[in-house]
Order: structure tokens, then sequence, then C-alpha cells
């Protein structure tokens, strides 16, 4: 049975990418942290500029999935890896991130083997650790051919609940 | 059954100590020295808000960045500790100014979180001014960043400390001083409670270790009191240092006097360190530790083993330095665990329970708790009347009193509870209410609210 949920209470826990990889980024050198903060315009420490400039994975997740600003409900479920299409977000539990399902590779007998990925936020650095800001926050990073059997997470797919 | 096996369990959950020997120390709550003009039920209009139409204002609040349901932006209100000075940011067209009790200042591109001294009257905040960010003081640009963070007024107000990026290093600024440089960073800096001095981990690594340093304001002298520390915490009244030391892949917690650096008392060894807390005299520290695989809560150095099971925020001491009392989640309920003196462990009510504080006597406790849809104050072991949510309970400092902020049907007040929960006195509703202290004859509260345009601060009586 699916368990539906809000796609805002299922992402909050882990907008930013990195949660649960917080000690295994290292810092980023002072260098870059000056050039984010150039290029974003947010400094460290400033969690209300990092979350109006819309630069975490969750919000490449929204803006893929709906307009952002509308006023549009939106709910995540599981679905079986069977059944991933593009559209769908792909979960990776243990770094508690999300990215956008671009493309399904198949295999011969139909069944997906590979997804080709877009995120936000999937840094090699931190520029804040504490608010989970990387080197590649709001910059699109795109992956092709991520083993399905690597998003640790399973995929989940959006469904409008309300005008 | 369940429910009234629950209830059995909350009448223990009632910190009772069954030592009559007198409270050690000054376990006062945090007291306001009110500097606002307000007196009991008279309050001081601190700014008015013009053209109260929500969608013209502020910026989106903190958080996910995922309201797909596009809410009304809000504005953060920053009251000062004492009462004299409000403060928020906000957004007309592409720029954002800084509005200090209703005077709005100089337009920026960005700005940063805003700070206030102690009294409301000064105020701090990094704004970006062309390309590089500048420490805006009482509306004064500072020098020129490739980043600034962290404001801090001194005690006293007449001080400002941050975090400031200058080519490749961090720089601790406190006015016009600089510190050295660091080409990693800085983690937290600390006022000491006669605004002389300043403490400060630096050089600090991506494991979150760096050199602890007490320096005068000018940087002329600092000393460095452990070469591998973390978790710098000061207590209440800012007079007390505790942190975490690092040694040879050994953890102890460290702590001492912010005018007497060079005694420092160290705890046992463990290999790790957790959820450091001050007790409420300044003096004590409570933690968990692990050695050899084992769990330990611990107390100025005596062990308790620890449970299993999650610890649920962070050990309260209770007043007289003989126990220590947290939340845990053991199987799927939540217990209140008190290790030391008057060891129990006792089911609370519901899903959740928060806000952990005990009687200046030690002799009960208080906490919030939500079962079904409704949030309740715990006080004595009896439970309150049921409200959307509440939170932040705290003695008066004669322990006669609770007092805690609630919200029901969109409505947010004060609430004034004796020490079984009952309540005396439920306060005005306002459309936002903001933290609750004591003033120092421990015979009112004071809190800011917003109520329509009106920013306040409110002295009541208890």
């Amino acid at each position: 049975m699916t368990q539906w949920l809000p796609l805002v209470a299922l992402l909050s826990n882990a907008v930013t990418g990195h949660e649960s990889t917080s000690g295994q980024l290292p810092v980023c050198r002072n260098q870059v942290v000056a050039q984010v903060v150039k290029r974003v315009g947010c400094s460290p420490g400033d969690i209300k500029c990092w979350s109006r400039k819309g630069g975490f994975c969750g919000d490449h997740v929204e803006a893929r999935i709906a307009a952002p600003g509308h006023a549009i409900k939106f709910q995540l479920a599981s679905i079986p890896v069977e059944e991933i299409q593009p559209g769908d977000v792909a979960h990776f539990a243990i770094r508690a991130h999300y990215a956008y399902v671009e493309r399904v590779k198949k295999d011969r007998a139909g069944r997906p083997v590979a997804v080709d990925l877009s995120e936000f936020n999937f840094g090699t650095c931190w520029v804040d650790p504490d608010l989970m800001v990387t080197d590649q926050y709001k910059v699109v990073n795109r992956r092709a051919g991520v083993p399905v059997g690597s998003v640790d997470g399973g995929f989940l797919r959006a469904r409008r609940v309300s005008p | 059954m369940l429910l009234a096996a629950c209830w059995a369990g909350l009448g223990l959950a009632s910190c009772k100590a069954r030592d009559p020997e007198p409270a050690r120390g000054s376990p006062t709550p945090a007291t306001v020295k009110a500097t606002a003009s307000a007196t009991n039920d008279t309050p001081a209009i601190l700014a008015m808000l013009p053209g109260e139409n929500p969608a013209q204002k502020g910026s989106t609040p903190p958080g996910s960045g995922l309201q797909l349901t596009s809410p009304a932006p809000e504005v953060e209100f920053v009251f000062s500790e004492r009462g004299g000075g409000v403060a928020y940011s906000e957004q007309k067209d592409a720029a954002f100014h800084v509005v200090h009790n209703g005077q709005p200042g100089k337009a920026y591109a960005a700005v940063g979180p805003v700070v206030l001294s102690p009294d409301g009257r000064r105020w701090a905040h990094g704004a970006l001014v062309g390309e590089a960010w500048r420490m805006v003081v009482d509306g004064l640009e500072g020098e020129s960043f490739a980043a600034v963070q962290a404001p801090v007024f001194s005690p006293d107000g007449a001080h400002v400390a941050y975090q400031a990026l200058a080519g490749e290093k961090w720089y601790l600024v406190v006015d016009s001083a600089r510190s050295a440089g660091t080409s990693t960073r800085f983690l937290g800096h600390e006022f000491a409670s006669d605004s002389s001095r300043i403490a400060y981990i630096v050089d600090v690594d991506d494991e979150q270790w760096g050199k602890l340093v007490v320096s005068d304001l000018a940087f002329k002298s600092p000393k460095v009191i452990e070469a591998r520390a973390s978790n710098l915490l000061v207590n209440e009244d800012r007079s007390g240092i505790a942190a975490i030391g690092l040694n040879e892949q050994q953890q102890r917690v460290l702590a001492f006097a912010f005018d007497r650096p060079d005694l420092v008392r160290r705890g046992p060894k463990y290999d790790a360190v957790f959820l450091l807390a001050h007790g409420p005299d300044g003096v004590s520290v409570a933690h968990t530790a692990v050695r050899a695989g084992k769990h330990f809560m611990v107390l100025d150095g005596a062990e308790a083993p620890l449970p299993p099971g999650e610890l649920i925020g962070f050990p309260v001491v209770r007043p007289d330095r003989k126990a220590v009392g947290v939340f845990m989640w053991s199987g799927d309920s939540v217990v209140l665990r008190q290790f030391f003196r008057d060891a129990f462990s006792a089911a609370v009510l519901g899903s959740e329970a928060e806000g952990l504080a005990y009687a200046p006597d030690g002799s009960s406790c208080a906490y919030a708790a939500h079962r079904g849809e409704s949030w309740f104050l715990v006080a004595g072991g009896k439970p309150g009347p049921k409200f959307d949510r509440v939170v932040s309970p705290k003695y008066s400092p004669d322990g006669r009193f609770v007092v805690y902020r609630a919200r029901q049907n969109g409505k947010r007040f004060v609430v004034v509870a004796d020490n079984v929960a009952r309540t005396v006195r439920q306060h005005p509703a306002y459309e936002q209410v903001f933290p609750v202290g004591f003033t120092p004859d421990g015979r009112s509260i004071a809190y800011g609210v917003k109520d329509g345009p009106r920013l306040m601060w409110k002295v009541e009586a208890l």
C-alpha cells in the first residue's frame, strides 16, 4: 500500500542535499567560499537569504515538478522501480538528497536499469556546513546513467492534489 | 487502561526531589531588566508597521524553499532581550532595508540577519554594498569584506563582534580590531559578562576542531586554552565557558570561568562527548558520553549509565546540581528520565514532550506535552488545559508559577499557571508573541508582541 506524503513535508527533511553526509564533505577553501558568496549574494549563516535564493536540491525538484510560486499542492508517493519515468524524483536516503529524473534507461526486457538526473547543491565541499550550502548551490548538476540500485531511498512520484 | 497507565506514569514524572536540603547556587531563570518605558499592563509601542499588507512585506521565511502553495511572505521581528528595541528587514522592489524601532535604514541589494544590543538601542547587520559585504552598525557602514557573518553585541552593548572574510582568510572583528586571520574558519565567538573579553574557536578543521582562545577585545594578548576544542558554550550569565577538548583521540569536557582561563577544570576522558549543557548555576556541566561502547550521562564528572534510547533535546541540570533530567525515546514512547539523585524513568503523555524546566528549588518540573491534536503543560506531574500548541515553560523565580506561551485557534498568548498546571491567568491574545522573561523582582513578565501594525513590549504582572 502506498503511503502518500505531502511533497513539502517529505522533502523538507532533506532540502539542502547533504544532511547526513555533513561529515564526509570537506569545508571549501575560503577562496571558493568567497566566490559562491559573490555569485549568490548571500553571506554564510544567513538562512533566510540562502532559502530565498532557492539553490537547494529540493528547490530544483520543486521547480521541475511545478512552476514555483503557483498555488498547487503536490504529494509524493513511493513507486516501484519498474514504473520509473521521467519527471519522478530520485531519493538518496543516506545522502538525504533528492534529484529530478530526466530520462530512464531500460534493459532489453524493458526494466529500468539507470536514470539520468538533474539536481542542485550536489557539491564537492561546504560553503556553509551548518546550513548545508555547497559549492554547487544553485548550480544544475547532471548525472547520466546512475544505476537505479544506487538510489538507496527509491523513487517518488508527484501527484497534484488540488488546483 | 492504557490512558490510565499513562497518567499514572505521568504522576511519577513529577521530578520530585526527596532530598530536603536546600538548593545550592543561584538557580534563577533569566530575568529582563526592562529598558523600555512599559509599565505593568501598559505596553511600550516600539514601532508601527506601515500598511499592513503581507503580500508586500519581507522575504520568504527560512525553511525548506519548497512552498509549493506559495504562502504569504513573513517578516521576522527581532526584539532585544531587555525590550528597548525591535528590528526587522523588509524588501521593497529589489532592495532590502532594516527597520529599527520604526526607522527605516538605507536600502541595500542584500542584508544579513539583524541583531540588537541587549537594551535595544543599537543594531547591526551585514549588507551588500556594491560587490562587497560590510557590517552596518547603527546605520554606519564598516570595512569592506568578501563576506561577513554572525554579528553579536557585547552584554553592555558597547561592542560588536563579527566574522569577516578577506582574501583567503577569515578574521574575527571586534569594533575596528581584527584578530589574526585563519585560512580555515572560526567556530563561534562569545563575549564575557563584563564585555572585556571574547572567547572563540579558530583554525577549525573539517572535523569541527580548532583552537579555543580567550582574548581581550583588541586581540593584543590572545590565550590558547586548548589546542583542539569544539562546542564552545557559555553559561547564561556569561561568566563560565564549557567546551569539548580532544587529545590523542580522547575527548573530555573543559570548563572554566571567563575571568580565570588559567584554571581549567577537565572532566574524565571518553571516546566521544555529546550534548553539553550548563546547569542553571552556571558552574555545573552535564553531557552524554561514550567510552568503550558504554553510554553515560555525566554530571560534573560523575557518571550514570545511559539506557538504550534516543535522547530528545539536551540534558537539564536540576538546580540543586544533584540530578539531570532528559526526555528519551523508549520503544515507541517518550519517557522522562532523571539520573543521579532521585533517579527515575516515567512515561510522559502522547507522542512528544519538550521544554523540560525544573522549579528553582528542584522539587518539581514542568514541560510541554503533546497528545492527539493537543498540547498542554505538565507541571508537578499534573496536566494543564489543552491548546493547539504550548511552548517554553518557565518557572517564576519564586517557583510558584509556570509561565508558557500557547496558541489556540490562531491566537497567541501567554499563560501563567500555578505549579500544578492550573491556569492562574491567561494574558491577552496577539498576532505574535515572542519569548517571555521575568523582571528582576520576579513579579512581572516581559515580552514582545505584534498586535496588528503595532510592535510592542509588554510588562505584565504575574
